[in-house]
């Protein structure tokens, strides 16, 4: 009876909020789901109290590795606790049956097994402030006993919009949860915002602004907001890509007269330069150990990436294949990229040391590649009907969701690392 | 003779109007900046319409993420302005005027070498118009004069000065090299197609193969500062080969003037 008591009292509790709050948010982006995969790991999922549901059909969804069935009647079978006999199970088409409740204490997860019968987990996710977290969390931890991989739902995006016409244009930096909801503005500018880089530990962004009139790199906590010039010098200031264990910065500077790439220790601010090519050399990122950059040069003649030690060294030449290889994205041994094939640029992934690529977008200026932590799902730019939008597409290319703004264009989406 | 009065008559009403579209956006600006500080306050956004209840209640407490900064140059190393002339506004109006000019002459957009063709014989028409009358400070405002043209033209993926905008830079050049009190910033701009930050870079080599050859005509360093925008400012935001020539561009943007 309490038991009842305390559903009623969520549900109403979620009626207020939809009713009490309107959507005060007019920047936040529209979601829509333009595939999922049919052949992946059939799982089941039961109404919750609260809508986590939906959040969690939606995450395992565009992890491509799930086919989600909506459990919509309300049995003793879809009840947080509820009695399993084994011949209701069966009605179930499904590997997996997932069931919660929306509790005082948190959010209640089981995860049964259908074959068995027996529960292959239940925990507990403790409250958040930001209640859309705590799916995202026990979509993880769903994720993970059943992929075997760790789940990176619970993360953010950050990404660059740009609203109005010239020279009234506007320029913002975001972060949102990985799945556009909760947008917060970070940066609001009438110049130029680009290239936002995470902190390994989620807790900064360093970035492109031309608020000064010409590009500086600033590094801004998202927590308190300060922020701070790591360099201002002559020319170009771009590109900064965090190294994985945050003591360095990687960046592009043409102070000494044309692009190169520098690391700028963030402890001392010494800078050090690790190219020196009359090329182009710019958009540098990590090797997950850290002891390698692979970055764009055009010094073959075109755009290809190149890869040199992170203590300097011979640059060698990565990609062979596309006449244009740009802005590289690391995470484990895949190497997400931009790749040019005929006239169009698509995103392509490769594996480190391999030679092949895949790729896994449709458009035909796609750029900006950004991986989840988990190196499963692939978030990029794109251009439909002439506006920029964002792309979610799993790493087997088997779900994909868009990502618009209600207005203007969405631009170079950054994940996140995973959220401590 | 006849290609100097169409050109005349093309330029003239263009800069008006550009500079008439400069003083608005001035006015504009400064209502949108205004508007802008309080978007930045205003951050507790969050979508409450969907998903239920799961949307949006997670602004109070301690997870709440601070918009700040704010985009006006707080943090900045800004030495640009000093004079109290928006840059980015007088950027503006060559880029227009270059830009309009060329797709007003009334040839099929399509057909590059056509425009090539135009913009040669206005360029001649100039220089012949101005060929014994030296460059002043005061004709940078005059549209018959060759200084009113301040935006060339790459090819894709090129940072190769095209010899027909030769003569252009030469007359600024000549300028600067008797005003040495003169200063231009040279703004470097890409098209959209290949990357973000590959383009600042090539973007940057425009402005800088351009400074170079302003160099080399006796126009002191001091008086030049390359500025590389990449993509991020197109002067035409359509996505075709019209757009794209438009788009790679260097503009000589006067400071000091």
């Amino acid at each position: 009876m309490t038991s009842h008591d305390t559903h009623w009292f969520y549900a109403l509790f979620a009626m207020l909020i939809l009713f009490v709050l309107p959507s005060t948010s007019t920047a936040e982006l529209e979601l829509h789901i333009s595939k999922s995969a049919g052949d992946g790991v059939p799982i089941a999922i039961a109404p919750i109290s609260g809508g986590a549901n939906f959040i969690i059909e939606a995450d395992l969804k565009r992890s491509g590795r799930f086919t989600t069935q909506r459990l919509t009647n309300k049995t003793k079978l879809s009840i947080f606790g509820g009695a399993l006999s084994a011949t209701v199970l069966k009605t179930i088409k499904a590997e997996y049956l997932i069931r919660g409740r929306l509790a005082k204490t948190g959010l209640d997860i089981e995860l049964i097994e259908i074959s068995t019968g027996s529960k292959a987990a239940v925990f507990r996710i403790g409250h958040v402030t930001n209640r859309r977290r705590m799916a995202h969390k026990a979509a993880d931890k769903i994720f993970e006993r059943i992929t075997r991989l760790k789940g990176a739902f619970d993360t953010r995006l950050a990404y660059v919009t740009s609203t109005g016409h010239r020279p009234n244009k506007h320029y913002r930096l975001y972060i949102a949860d990985s799945d556009g909801y909760n947008p917060h503005i970070i940066l609001n500018s009438n110049q130029p915002i680009m290239s936002p880089s995470w902190s390994p530990d989620g807790s900064k962004l360093a970035y492109v602004s031309f608020e000064s009139g010409k590009s500086a790199i600033y590094v801004q906590d998202i927590f308190t907001g300060k922020k701070r010039i790591i360099s201002g010098k002559k020319g170009i200031n771009g590109a900064p890509t965090w190294s994985p264990n945050g003591s360095q910065i990687a960046m592009s500077l043409s102070v000494d007269g044309n692009s190169e790439i520098y690391i700028l220790s963030v402890h001392n601010g010494a800078l050090k330069r690790l190219t020196n090519d009359r090329a182009i050399d710019t958009e540098p990122a990590w090797s997950g150990d850290g002891r390698a950059i692979i970055f764009t040069s055009n010094r073959g003649g075109a755009a290809q990436l190149y890869k040199i030690p992170a203590h300097g060294g011979q640059a060698r030449r990565m990609t062979f294949m596309g006449s244009y290889n740009s802005a590289a994205d690391i995470v484990g041994n895949k190497i997400a990229l931009v790749r040019r094939n005929g006239g169009q640029f698509r995103i392509a992934i490769m594996q480190m040391g391999g030679s092949g690529a895949d790729i896994i977008s449709t458009g035909k200026y796609d750029e900006s590649p950004s991986l989840a932590p988990n190196g499963t799902m692939i978030a990029y730019a794109t251009q439909r009907k002439g506006r920029g939008k964002l792309v979610v597409v799993s790493d087997n290319g088997k779900s994909k969701q868009e990502l618009h703004a209600p207005e203007g264009e969405v631009r170079e989406p950054a994940w996140s690392p995973y959220i401590r | 003779m006849k290609q100097a009065t169409r050109a005349q008559i093309y330029l003239l009403p263009l800069l008006i109007s550009a500079l008439t579209l400069a003083g608005c956006s001035q006015l504009q600006n400064k209502k949108s900046d205004k508007k802008n500080r309080m978007t930045t306050t205003t951050v507790n956004k969050s979508g409450s319409n969907r998903g239920q209840d799961f949307s949006g209640k997670d602004l109070a407490g301690k997870e709440r993420l601070i918009g700040g900064g704010g985009g006006g140059g707080s943090a900045s190393t800004d030495g640009f302005n000093s004079q109290g002339i928006d840059t980015k506004d007088l950027g503006m109006d060559s880029g227009k005027s270059g830009g309009a000019q060329s797709q007003g002459f009334g040839v099929d957009p399509d057909s590059q070498a056509a425009i090539d063709a135009e913009i040669q014989s206005a360029i001649d028409a100039l220089m012949a118009e101005g060929k014994n009358k030296p460059l002043t400070p005061a004709d940078i405002k005059n549209p018959n004069s060759i200084l009113a043209q301040r935006v060339i033209y790459f090819d894709y993926d090129q940072a190769t000065i095209l010899e027909k905008y030769k003569p252009i830079l030469a007359a600024h050049a000549e300028l600067l090299a008797n005003y040495p009190e003169m200063r231009i910033r040279l703004e470097g701009h890409a098209d959209e197609r290949g990357s973000r930050e590959y383009n600042v870079a090539l973007s940057e080599r425009r402005a800088e193969t351009v400074r170079q050859y302003l160099s080399f005509k006796n126009v002191g360093s001091e008086q030049m500062e390359n500025v590389a925008f990449g993509e991020e400012k197109p002067l035409v935001p359509s996505h075709d080969n019209t757009a794209w020539s438009k788009n790679r561009r260097v503009e000589i943007n006067y400071v000091t003037y």
